[in-house]
C-alpha cells in the first residue's frame, strides 16, 4: 500500500501554493476557499487522515509534507515567524513586517524592536543571484541584517557574504534555527530617502511633525516631495530611530492567537501577513476546524 | 450617433452622469452600459439621470465580464425596479459564441415593461436560425458589429437601418510606462466614414479600450490618454506619461509630471473642453483628485470631442 505523496515538481508547487496569502484572505473574509478544498480532495488518498478528520489535520499534513520534500520560502518564514513569537521577542515590544518594500527589493520579513532587523531568506530552491542587491537595498534601511539558510548551504553563504556585518542562521536537520553568525550593528550606510520611501503618508508626516513641530502646508501634488527635503536635513541614524517608532505601530490587529497559541503553527506567518481581525479569526477557526467527508 | 460602450464602474458612470445634460441637449450620444458591479447606487443613481434628461440608453442584461456575469435575474430585478416604464431604455444582449438564447429568452417575461433591443454581435452566433428566431418578437433598434463580414451573414435577419459598427481603437499597453514609446498615434476616422459604408452609428471603448480588468493597484508610472481632433478631420490620441517611474511611494507629485505635459500640449492647440479646463484647474491648485476621476476626465473629454465633430 502506498499512501505518501510522490515528491514531484508539481506536488511540490501544487501543495506549497496552499500556504498563500491570498488564499486564507478569502477564507477569513468569505469562510471558504475553493482553491484550498480541491488541493485537499486531490491529495486526501495519500494523507492517512482519521476518521473524522478536519481541514486542520489534512493542512497539517500537507505542510509536514513540505517540511520533508520541499522546503520553500514560506517553511522558513513560519520558522521565523513562531521563533520570534514565541521567543525572546514578544508582541509586546516588538513588531514583524511581512514583504516591507525597501528600495527595488521586497524585504521577507523585518523585526522593529529598538532596532531594526531584516531576515533574507535563501532557501535550498534560490540562487544568490540578486543577494548584493538585496543587501545594499536593506544597509540602507535596517542596522541588522540575517541572511537565513539551510545548514547545508552555510558554507557556501559564508564564502560569497564578503560582509562581516551580516548575520547568518541555518535551518537545522530537526528544525531548528540556529545563529552560525551573529549581525553587527551597522548604520554607516543608513539613506533616508530609501527609508522614506518604505513609509506610508501617515508615517513619514508624524516623523516630519515629531521633528519640525508641523507639516508642510502644501497642495497633495508638492505634499510627498516637500516632506522630503525636510527629511533630507535630519541626521540619518536619528530618522532612522524615528522610523522604527513609527513602524512599531503596525501592529497586527489582533494578538490574543499569537499570545495564547491558538494557531496551527503553520498558519503563524500567514496569519501575520493578512492581519485578521477577530471575526476573521472566527471565521478562520471554523473552516480549520470542519470535518471533511 | 455615437455609441460609447461603457463597463459600470464608479468612474465610468460618473463621467455619464456628468454628460447627461450635455447628452440630452445635443442628441447625437446613445450609451451603452455594461453593468459590472452588484447593482450599485452608483449605477441606479446614473440611470435615474439619464432619464430624468432624457437620454437614450442600452443596458447590457448578459455582461461577459465582472461580477455580473451570471446575473441576469438581479439585472432585470434592477430594471424593473429603478427604472420602470422608461421608452428611451434598451435592452442590450451580448451575442458570442458562449451565449446561450433560450434562457435568456425565457427570462425576458420577468420583466414589467416592454423595451426595444440593442443586439451586440461580438462574434459569429453559432446557430443562425435560432438567432432568427430570437430577433422575431422583438424590436431591434441598434445591431453592433465588430466584424463586417457578419452584417453579410445575418443581412435576412437584421432591418439595414440599425447597423452601427463597434470598434477598439485602443491601444492597451501592459505598463503604463509603454505608452511613452508611442505617445501619439491615429485613434479613429470612424466619424467621417461609417454613414458611406452604410451604418447609421459607430462605437467603440473610448479611451479604456476591450480589455475589461477589475484589479485597480498603485502604478508605478501615471498616464493620461487624450483625444483630439486634428484638422485633416482624423482623432488622434496622445498618452501624457510621468518621468520618474520606478516606484509608486508619491503617485500625486508622478500624477503632477503626466499633468504639466498635458497642460503645455492642450495650451499649445489651444484645446477647449470641459474637461481640458479642469484639467488646468487641478495643475493651478496643484491637487491631485486620484486615477479614477482622471480616468473620468479622460472619458468626458473624449465624449465632447465626439459631439462637436456631429454637430
Amino acid at each position: 500500500m502506498n499512501t505518501v505523496i510522490q515528491n514531484s515538481v508539481d506536488n511540490n508547487l501544487s501543495i506549497s501554493g496552499i500556504f498563500s496569502n491570498s488564499h486564507f484572505k478569502r477564507v477569513i473574509t468569505n469562510g471558504k476557499s475553493n482553491f484550498i478544498d480541491a488541493k485537499i480532495d486531490k491529495y486526501i488518498q495519500f494523507l492517512e487522515l482519521n476518521e473524522g478528520a478536519t481541514r486542520k489535520d489534512a493542512l497539517k499534513a500537507m505542510y509536514s509534507y513540505l517540511l520533508s520534500e520541499y522546503r520553500c520560502e514560506y517553511v522558513y518564514k513560519n520558522f521565523i515567524t513562531k521563533k520570534i513569537l514565541l521567543g525572546r521577542h514578544s508582541l509586546n515590544t516588538s513588531t514583524l513586517l511581512n514583504e516591507f518594500r525597501v528600495g527595488s527589493s521586497l524585504a521577507d520579513l523585518v523585526l522593529i524592536n529598538g532596532k531594526s532587523v531584516v531576515y533574507e531568506i535563501k532557501t535550498e530552491l534560490d540562487t544568490p543571484e540578486r543577494l548584493e542587491d538585496q543587501l545594499a537595498d536593506y544597509r540602507k534601511t535596517f542596522t541588522h541584517i540575517y541572511l537565513v539558510t539551510h545548514h547545508s548551504l552555510i558554507e557556501k553563504y559564508l564564502s560569497i557574504l564578503k560582509d562581516e556585518e551580516v548575520g547568518l542562521i541555518a535551518l537545522t536537520n530537526n528544525f531548528t534555527l540556529s545563529e552560525v553568525r551573529e549581525a553587527k550593528k551597522e548604520t554607516r550606510y543608513l539613506d533616508i530617502t530609501t527609508m522614506f520611501k518604505s513609509l506610508r503618508k501617515e508615517e513619514y508626516s508624524n516623523i516630519i511633525e515629531s521633528e519640525y513641530g508641523e507639516v508642510p502646508d502644501v497642495p497633495n501634488m508638492y505634499y510627498f516631495k516637500e516632506c522630503l527635503k525636510l527629511a533630507e536635513q535630519m541626521p540619518p541614524k536619528h530618522f532612522h530611530k524615528l522610523m522604527t517608532t513609527e513602524l512599531k505601530k503596525r501592529k497586527p490587529k489582533e494578538t490574543t492567537p499569537f499570545k495564547e497559541n491558538l494557531l496551527p503553527e503553520y498558519l503563524n506567518s500567514v496569519c501575520m501577513a493578512i492581519d485578521p481581525t477577530a471575526n476573521q479569526y472566527d471565521r478562520l477557526f471554523q473552516f480549520l476546524n470542519t470535518k471533511i467527508n | 450617433m455615437y455609441f460609447p460602450y461603457l463597463r459600470g464602474k464608479q468612474y465610468e458612470l460618473i463621467s455619464l452622469r456628468e454628460l447627461s445634460e450635455k447628452m440630452s441637449e445635443t442628441g447625437v450620444i446613445h450609451p451603452i452600459i455594461e453593468p459590472v458591479k452588484e447593482t450599485t447606487s452608483t449605477l441606479r443613481i446614473t440611470c435615474e439621470q439619464l432619464v430624468d434628461a432624457e437620454v437614450p440608453f442600452t443596458l447590457i442584461l448578459n455582461p461577459s465580464v465582472g461580477d455580473l456575469k451570471d446575473s441576469l435575474h438581479e439585472i432585470i430585478h434592477f430594471i424593473n425596479a429603478e427604472v420602470g416604464d422608461y421608452e428611451q431604455l434598451h435592452l442590450g444582449v451580448l451575442i458570442h459564441s458562449n451565449t446561450n438564447l433560450a434562457p435568456l429568452n425565457q427570462s425576458l417575461n420577468e420583466l414589467e415593461n416592454n423595451y426595444p433591443f440593442t443586439i451586440v454581435h461580438l462574434s459569429q452566433y453559432p446557430d443562425t436560425d435560432s438567432l432568427s428566431d430570437f430577433y422575431n418578437d422583438k424590436t431591434v433598434h441598434y445591431n453592433l458589429f465588430r466584424d463586417s463580414n457578419l452584417v453579410r451573414r445575418y443581412r435576412r435577419i437584421i432591418n439595414q437601418n440599425t447597423k452601427v459598427v463597434l470598434s477598439d481603437p485602443f491601444n492597451s499597453k501592459r505598463t503604463n510606462a509603454d505608452y511613452a514609446k508611442v505617445p501619439d498615434e491615429f485613434f479613429t476616422d470612424e466619424h467621417n466614414f461609417y454613414h458611406e459604408d452604410g451604418y447609421i452609428g459607430f462605437s467603440d471603448y473610448l479611451t479604456i479600450g476591450e480589455d475589461y480588468s477589475d484589479s485597480g493597484f498603485a502604478p508605478y508610472a501615471v498616464t493620461i490618454h487624450l483625444t483630439y481632433l486634428r484638422d485633416d478631420g482624423q482623432i488622434w490620441i496622445r498618452h501624457f506619461v510621468s518621468d520618474s517611474n520606478d516606484d509608486y511611494t508619491d503617485v500625486p507629485g508622478t500624477y503632477k509630471e503626466a499633468l504639466d505635459k498635458l497642460i503645455e500640449f492642450i495650451n499649445d492647440e489651444n484645446l477647449q473642453s470641459s474637461a481640458c479646463e479642469e484639467f488646468r484647474k487641478q495643475a493651478a491648485a496643484g491637487h491631485y483628485p486620484g486615477l479614477g476621476s482622471v480616468k473620468k476626465l479622460s472619458i468626458i473629454h473624449h465624449i465632447e470631442l465626439i459631439i462637436g465633430v456631429l454637430n
